[in-house]
């Protein structure tokens, strides 16, 4: 056995950013630090409901009870009145010597006491609130004691890659069927208070403004341009980006997707994706019917007529579908060799993709 | 530790952001050899076991080197894994984990602070508020935003040895009541400052949470001494991962187990490296060791010369805002090979950031990658200067340290389709000094050595003279104040056949000197009198007995910094010219 040349690789299992017309939905809202449930199980929640809160105190200052009756700090501990836990009111007396010079500290502002330390008792006057609300539509299914629950539904979920970080819902609303036009080729008049808008592409930073003005609940996009991420960052209601930055051609199996919901509630949750947890930012659309799609995990193996994403290359953000899969290595123009798949566009262009490049949108082929 | 035995096989882990690998030490003959090594996707996230990976790639090992690793777990139960893997000894380095969230209280801004900072920096924690002796009149809004912010660690410094005392208690106390504050969720905390106050610390502190009781990160006299304070947070970082990562410690099951970050046990094996080398024959040129990584997760330095050393982790692709952004993007777009427009160098950027493991397909997104790559090892290097003001040396003579070897590795590096192209990207990057040889890790093993040396110390130097190392090229950086197209330096080869030659190396020019590899040659170095080449001072020269990389032995009279051209089409041909020149 000689020295090792050469690395033996696995074939690649490759990330999941599922879209599925009707699919189990279960997520986690849970606070960071334990507080107070607000849900019960099997209680049916709306996006806007807290799950869970903690109170959380602040702006924390000592007070010198030795000091203020004249004692020792080893002994000012017998002189307090009340515990330690205890909310007291401004004015209220937190300690008292009834010597022959009675004397007494009072608490300078409302609070908690919470702790004891060298004749010094410590006031929490102020308190944070953490909350973690739903965010979609469903019933909490299970309660993690203390922290939060799982909330449970079922329907279309639409899986994006790019979120601005904020949360909201409303009605589905098409602006172009096909997804092909950019937002701002339409008019945005008859835009209704509330409304999640659907829309291909975006490069105007000037269609943000009258988004704000229309009260919009979400925005969901197919691509974004780059120039415009920190725009999309500042604004006040939740925006998705399904397929990556620059123009794009659409997800066939988005744009089927959103066709089908069109009219229905559909929550956003444009949260930042976090590898470790798992979460990536999505649509929840609740159905009441419908044929459960198979869960593929966050990874899963690539396969024959799976309906893919490119994430590299020149058909960056493109869809289509496996068409073949290789067990050998490909020589790309870039000189690197690497395992591939064959990848019929949606424009029935058939390219040969590093599989390490694709991501696994859904195991079906979507209706047209 | 493994008594009693002449030789043992180590199977060697390494957990990446993107991907595992797995690579199996055994003693052949009396030489301990490499192998082989496996790799497979790292396996992270809600539902994941990371031991898949594990798994997939000891397997791939074993298709490899024909030799069963995996077996069934005997005590195998609902919480352990199926398999356990047998060897005598498992080593592990990870980067894969997510970054830890870590406050610092100190004193100085450029004392404990300055300590602290570059303590953080050198491992990955990521920065959750920074706090001085200035902050110390708004304790409550300090309190506040660690509350807030809800740190994994809060790291207390100040005062040297016997130094203040006061200030740092007080934070201390603050610390208490962030601790009481997040009652369910309070951070650790790290105490490496002015010891006098160690009891104090440990009466108010320990009741209520676990403490770290640390030597000073600043004892006295401006010295920093980090890695008592880096091993332990190493440690700390390494359980965490352990807990939030299944699969694992189950599948190495009862055997000998070694695990560090892949920065720390990097770090601890320059600072090996560094020692041996740390008896110069002319100590006017100091001569130290730096290691690099550009990893899928995070990019490492690490250096050591002179009894100095230093670390620095930084995250691969961390999203940028505002100016910072504008000027990566700046750079990235001027060391592009290729005519590109800035708003392709953006939406390449932005795209990259959603998916951190996409490989380029196309000469597009290779001289995309290699570019952002050079410019990520520019900013990593200037900051590892700045943590470490001895890492530009110019100590002696008043010359910048020349680093021999410089070892690298990472995807973009290794499995660069030319080696010109790894060599440049070094070069562009780092901008070396003096005379050098680039050295590329090709199996990421050398993080591994430095675990497996506490172990078995004579493996590592049986495995940095093997293959599993490959020599890209000796590289002389002739540096001069004259003016472009001038010679500099005058370069006689003599070689085995007796075919010698000389060369003149004019300032602006990058050559390549074609030594098969293997091949020994004797290099004369004749400088003109303004000119730097590594040997004492200006216009001293000497000779070299060099042995050829993959690209010979490379002349670098670019001067430094490397200058681009403005224009673009003459930049893109430039850039393509060094390439060409290096084989790439």
């Amino acid at each position: 056995m000689g020295e090792a040349s050469d690395e033996k690789k696995a074939m690649t299992d490759v990330g999941v950013v599922r879209r599925a017309k009707f699919i189990d939905i279960r997520r986690i809202r849970r606070l960071p630090v334990p507080g107070n449930v607000l849900v019960k199980l099997g209680e049916a929640v709306q996006p806007e409901d807290v799950i869970a809160e903690a109170h959380i105190p602040t702006k924390v200052q000592s007070l010198d009870i030795a000091r203020g009756l004249g004692v020792l700090p080893s002994e000012a501990a017998s002189f307090m009145v009340r515990d330690l836990g205890e909310v007291v009111q401004q004015g209220d007396v937190i300690a008292q010597y009834d010597g022959s010079l009675p004397r007494l500290v009072r608490a300078p502002v409302g609070g908690k006491l919470l702790d004891w330390q060298n004749g010094q008792v410590i006031l929490a006057s102020g308190a944070k609130f953490e909350q973690v609300k739903a965010v979609m539509i469903g019933e909490a299914s299970e309660i993690i004691l203390n922290f939060g629950a799982v909330i449970r539904t079922q329907g279309c979920l639409i899986q994006g890659v790019w979120g601005n970080g904020r949360a909201g819902s409303g009605v589905l609303t098409l602006l172009d069927p096909k997804l092909e036009e950019p937002l701002d080729a339409f008019e945005m008049d008859a835009l209704e208070q509330g409304q999640v808008l659907a829309a291909g592409y975006c490069s105007q930073k000037d269609v943000f403004p009258l988004l704000v003005k229309k009260s919009l609940a979400g925005l969901i996009l197919g691509s974004l341009a780059p120039e415009l991420i920190g725009i999309a960052k500042g604004q006040p209601f939740p925006i998705i980006v399904l397929q990556g930055f620059g123009r794009i051609p659409s997800d066939l199996l988005s744009v089927s997707l959103l066709t089908d919901c069109a009219g229905e509630q559909a929550c956003i949750n444009a949260c930042d994706r976090d590898v470790f947890k798992s979460t990536r930012p999505e649509v929840m659309i609740p159905l009441k019917d419908g044929e459960p799609d198979i869960e593929l995990g966050s990874r899963s193996q690539l396969a024959l007529g799976q309906w893919v994403q490119v994430i590299g290359g020149k058909a960056f953000g493109q869809t289509g579908e496996v068409v073949a899969l290789s067990t050998d290595e490909t020589l790309f123009e870039s000189g690197i060799n690497l395992p591939s798949v064959q990848v019929r566009l949606h424009s029935d262009e058939e390219i040969t993709v590093p599989s390490q490049n694709l991501v696994i949108l859904s195991d079906l082929y979507p209706e047209q | 530790m493994v008594k009693g035995r002449t030789s043992i096989t180590v199977l060697g882990l390494d957990l990446g952001r993107i991907n595992t690998r797995a690579m199996l030490i055994r003693n052949v003959a009396g030489k301990y050899t490499l192998q082989g090594c496996g790799t497979a996707p790292t396996y992270l996230g809600s539902g994941l076991r990371i031991g898949t990976g594990i798994e997939q790639a000891v397997q791939n090992l074993q298709v490899g080197i024909g030799r069963v690793l995996l077996r069934p777990n005997e005590k195998s139960s609902g919480h352990t894994d199926p398999l356990s893997l047998r060897t005598d000894q498992v080593v592990s380095v990870a980067s894969a984990g997510p970054w830890i969230k870590t406050a610092l209280l100190g004193l100085t801004e450029e004392g404990s602070l300055r300590a602290c900072k570059t303590l953080l920096a050198s491992l990955p924690l990521e920065n959750v508020g920074t706090f001085g002796l200035t902050t110390q009149v708004y304790e409550q809004d300090v309190i506040d935003t660690l509350v807030h912010s809800q740190p994994d660690y809060l790291i207390i410094s100040g005062g040297e040895d016997a130094g203040a005392e006061k200030p740092l208690l007080r934070w201390v106390e603050a610390a208490r009541l962030i601790c009481l504050l997040l009652a369910a969720a309070k951070p650790e905390i790290l105490f490496a400052g002015n010891p006098l106050v160690e009891e104090t610390v440990r009466r108010r502190l320990e009741p209520i949470t676990k403490l770290h009781v640390l030597p000073n990160l600043r004892p006295g006299d401006g010295r920093m001494d980090l890695i008592p304070a880096q091993n332990a947070l190493d440690h700390e970082i390494i359980r965490k991962w352990r807990e939030g990562l299944p699969g694992w410690i189950d599948l190495t099951g009862p055997f000998n187990h070694a695990e560090a970050t892949t920065g720390f046990a990097l770090a601890r094996m320059v600072r090996f490296l560094s020692q041996t080398k740390a008896h110069p024959t002319k100590p006017s040129a100091t001569r130290g060791v730096l290691a690099l990584n550009l990893g899928g997760g995070s990019t490492t330095l690490t250096a050591g010369v002179d009894g100095h050393s230093g670390l620095l982790t930084q995250k691969r692709w961390e999203i940028l805002e505002g100016e910072e952004q504008e000027s990566v993007m700046r750079s990235v777009h001027r060391w592009t090979a290729v005519p590109i427009s800035s708003e392709e160098v953006h939406q390449y950027l932005s795209n990259h950031q959603l998916y951190d493991s996409i490989v380029p397909d196309n000469v597009s997104e290779l001289a995309l990658s290699q570019a952002y790559a050079r410019v990520q090892l520019q900013k990593t290097t200037h900051l590892f200067a700045k943590n470490y003001p001895w890492y530009q040396g110019q100590s002696g003579s008043g010359f910048h340290t020349c680093y021999e070897p410089i070892i690298a590795s990472g995807a973009v590096l290794t499995q660069a389709p030319k080696p010109g192209q790894a060599m440049l990207m070094l070069l562009d990057g780092i901008q070396p000094w003096g005379i050098t040889t680039m050295v590329l890790d090709k199996f990421h093993i050398l993080p591994l050595l430095g675990l497996i040396g506490n172990v078995e110390p004579v493996l590592p130097v049986h495995l940095l003279a093997s293959s599993a190392f490959e020599n890209l090229g000796t590289v002389i950086v002739p540096t001069s104040d004259a003016p472009e197209g001038d010679v500099i330096l005058k370069v006689h080869v003599e070689v085995e056949s007796g075919k010698n030659y000389s060369v003149d190396i004019l300032q602006g020019d990058l050559r390549r000197l074609v030594i098969p590899p293997g091949s020994q040659v004797i290099l004369g170095l004749d400088p003109e009198p303004h000119t730097y080449v590594g040997f004492g001072d200006r216009g001293e020269g000497g000779r070299l007995r060099v042995v050829g990389g993959i690209t010979g032995v490379v002349i670098d009279a670019r001067g430094r910094p490397i200058l681009l051209p403005q224009e673009n089409e003459l930049r893109v041909a430039k850039l393509h010219q060094w390439e060409s020149i290096l084989g790439g």
